[in-house]
């Protein structure tokens, strides 16, 4: 049982706080840097006023709350969970001074879809942004999907706290002994990606006659939105906008490389491939990548729009890829989801979306790990009820390495299971109390919780206010996993109650 | 005044007839009505994008018309008309783009297509340039200010607390 908070746990909560809000305002000197470069002056004193603002602020938490103590359990939780809320603030101030958006809602909505690497959108006039506010939404993208308390870990939190934060974004498994040795092994894996997979992407850009500055930027921002299972463009058009299977493919492939367990990265990286074949969550994702797409095929049986099956292939097995992956990149306009997606396939994209990637990776979703378990669960009932009383049944999987499941394993798994589907019904029917038809509405709050960034229309610049909130909150309970946000919640409740 | 009516109804009957023969659609109507047109000859209107992309011997450039955008295939002769293509500081030239619609391209594995055959520059791109706001200028000097008091001037309580609230 978690115990009472007391006023004492706010100082050191806020004396971290101040030190992310400050790596923040550290990290906003890159867009500056682009800013410069280009010659985009403007957006670089926007960025420059956020920056300070961060730095100003961190520095008064500091000066205010001062005590560099080691965090217990719930102050980390509660830590983590405040720390996404304040880079969501802070992070949306150079988005709202771009003009590009409504109000500060909408930047806020951003932000925090950026960070949470959901990548649904409230942007106006995308293509005509500045590089550097365009950076800055996928950078976030990347920031976020690394794990905002993941950057710093690398950079700020020391000794016992560091687990503790790190379990609190939805990171439970330690690849290496050393929570902050298994920080920098994510941080290489994902920065040798980022390399290849930026150079893959230029050049075929390159190839594509798009000028080298133009395909630097349009291959980072790829990347990072694509590794992170972010989603994010730097055109309206989304994917679609290269009318290039090439980069599909490319994006693809990152996207799936992003959401496979950093524990199977670190197993072939180490020497170890058979883990690919071995590991008992890929086995899973294979099968509900395939049967998904099975069910999306019987779905087009009835009604078939595409010309050919190579153009039904390419539309429909990259819009499942990127929902189960939580990518959410489209090469289809949601238009073109709403008017010749049946039913059945749109279910299909829904529950790829809920499902959600690996575990410990950058996707988000329910996690198929999870479904693993609860399919084991399930087959250890059966045995149990159908053989004698005296047998002792065991079921085992092989994750990283062998694990003979127990009951709390199982616990934990429906727990989470059911309560990222009570939120995905809950945001369907916020949806369809804002006036939404309910498949429309289902989708795009599955789309929300599970970070994924698939729509069907219903996120854009003139939907309801009160709806923007509440994704907003699904972003951000689907991407700390439920837990930590919980922590926190009881954290301000207990503040408030006389004790 | 009656020949002034029949002249007018004259003006809307050749206007009408000119706008119908010329099939000028909107972006937004060849998503909402795509069956009707889909393989048939339409008239754009919109911003030209981004970048101009080559696909083997031909070219790809987006086109905007309000919220609405399409992928235009061109052959090198017709992308050379195109001077300026949006993005930022860059209003990208307003094209009259004729050609074939395609709702599921075959050629194109399944895009939303025009194939151009003609294309008209209406208006000419061109730089648009970007104001420095001086409120902005004197925030940014402010929050500096303020930034290097709580670095290196720390509040004189914090001092306190930092020596278990002892007052020297």
């Amino acid at each position: 049982m978690i115990p009472h908070f007391s006023r004492e746990d706010v100082s050191p909560i806020l004396y971290y706080l101040g030190k992310l809000i400050i790596g923040l305002g550290i990290l906003m000197t890159v867009p500056v840097l682009l800013g410069i470069i280009s010659q985009e002056w403007a957006p670089a004193i926007d960025f420059i006023i956020s920056s300070l603002l961060c730095i100003a602020i961190g520095n008064f938490l500091l000066m205010t709350f001062p005590g560099e103590t080691e965090l217990n359990w719930r102050q980390g939780m509660s830590l983590v969970s405040l720390s996404w809320l304040a880079a969501m603030f802070f992070g949306a101030i150079p988005l709202f001074l771009s003009g590009h958006y409504n109000s500060f809602l909408d930047s806020l909505f951003e932000s925090m879809s950026a960070f949470a690497t959901t990548g649904l959108t409230l942007v106006n006039d995308l293509d005509h942004m500045a590089y550097s506010y365009n950076f800055w939404r996928h950078f976030m993208c990347f920031i976020g999907g690394q794990g905002i308390i993941l950057v710093a870990l690398t950079l700020f939190v020391k000794g016992g706290s560091a687990f503790k934060v790190y379990v609190g974004e939805a990171r439970e498994e330690k690849i290496m002994p050393n929570i902050i040795q298994t920080a920098r092994f994510i941080w290489f894996v994902s920065l040798t990606y980022l390399v290849i997979g930026t150079i893959i992407l230029f050049l075929i850009n390159i190839f594509r006659g798009i000028s080298p500055g133009r395909s630097l930027f349009h291959a980072v921002c790829l990347f990072m939105a694509g590794w992170d299972t972010a989603g994010f463009a730097t055109q309206s058009q989304n994917i679609l906008y290269y009318h290039s299977p090439a980069i599909e493919v490319a994006t693809a492939m990152l996207s799936l490389l992003g959401a496979v367990n950093f524990g199977v990265h670190y197993a072939v990286w180490t020497g170890r491939p058979r883990e690919l074949l071995r590991n008992y969550e890929l086995r899973v994702y294979i099968v509900s990548i395939l049967g998904l797409f099975a069910l999306i095929c019987v779905g087009f049986i009835m009604y078939f729009p595409f010309p050919d099956y190579l153009s039904f292939f390419r539309k429909s097995f990259y819009q499942l890829i990127s929902a189960h992956t939580g990518v959410g990149y489209s090469n289809v306009t949601p238009y073109h989801l709403v008017r010749y997606w049946p039913p059945l396939a749109l279910l299909g994209l829904i529950f790829a979306m809920g499902l959600g990637g690996s575990s410990s990776s950058t996707a988000g979703g329910i996690k198929i790990l999870r479904i693993g378990l609860f399919l084991k669960g399930m087959k250890k009932e059966i045995r149990i009820l159908t053989s004698p009383e005296s047998a002792v049944i065991v079921e085992k999987i092989h994750h990283i390495k062998d694990i003979t499941i127990a009951d709390e394993h199982i616990k934990m798994a429906v727990i989470i299971i059911l309560l990222y589907a009570a939120t995905y019904i809950g945001g369907g029917i916020m949806g369809v109390f804002y006036g939404y038809p309910f498949l429309p509405a289902l989708f795009e709050s599955v789309s929300a919780t599970a970070n994924v960034g698939l729509s069907m229309g219903i996120t854009s610049p003139g939907m309801p206010d009160g709806l923007k909130v509440v994704y907003i909150i699904q972003m951000w309970m689907g991407r700390l996993e439920f837990i930590s946000v919980f922590v926190l919640f009881k954290f301000m409740l207990s503040l408030k109650s006389p004790q | 005044m009656n020949r002034k009516i029949l002249s007018v109804i004259l003006w809307v009957l050749i206007l009408s007839q000119r706008l119908f023969a010329s099939n000028i659609v909107s972006i937004r109507t060849l998503y909402e009505e795509a069956d009707m047109y889909d393989g048939r000859s339409v008239v754009v209107i919109g911003e030209a994008i981004g970048d101009i992309m080559r696909d083997g011997s031909t070219f790809w450039v987006n086109v905007k018309d309000g919220d609405f955008f399409i992928g235009v295939v061109l052959n090198a002769e017709l992308k050379d008309k195109i001077r300026h293509t949006g993005r930022y500081k860059v209003q990208g030239s307003i094209i009259k783009v004729s050609g074939i619609y395609n709702l599921h391209c075959r050629r194109h594995l399944g895009e939303r297509d025009i194939h151009a055959d003609k294309i008209e520059i209406l208006r000419e791109g061109g730089n648009i340039e970007k104001e420095i706001e001086m409120s902005k200028v004197f925030m940014s000097i402010i929050l500096a200010l303020a930034t290097i008091i709580f670095v290196f001037y720390p509040p004189r309580r914090n001092t306190r607390r930092d020596n278990g609230g002892q007052q020297r």
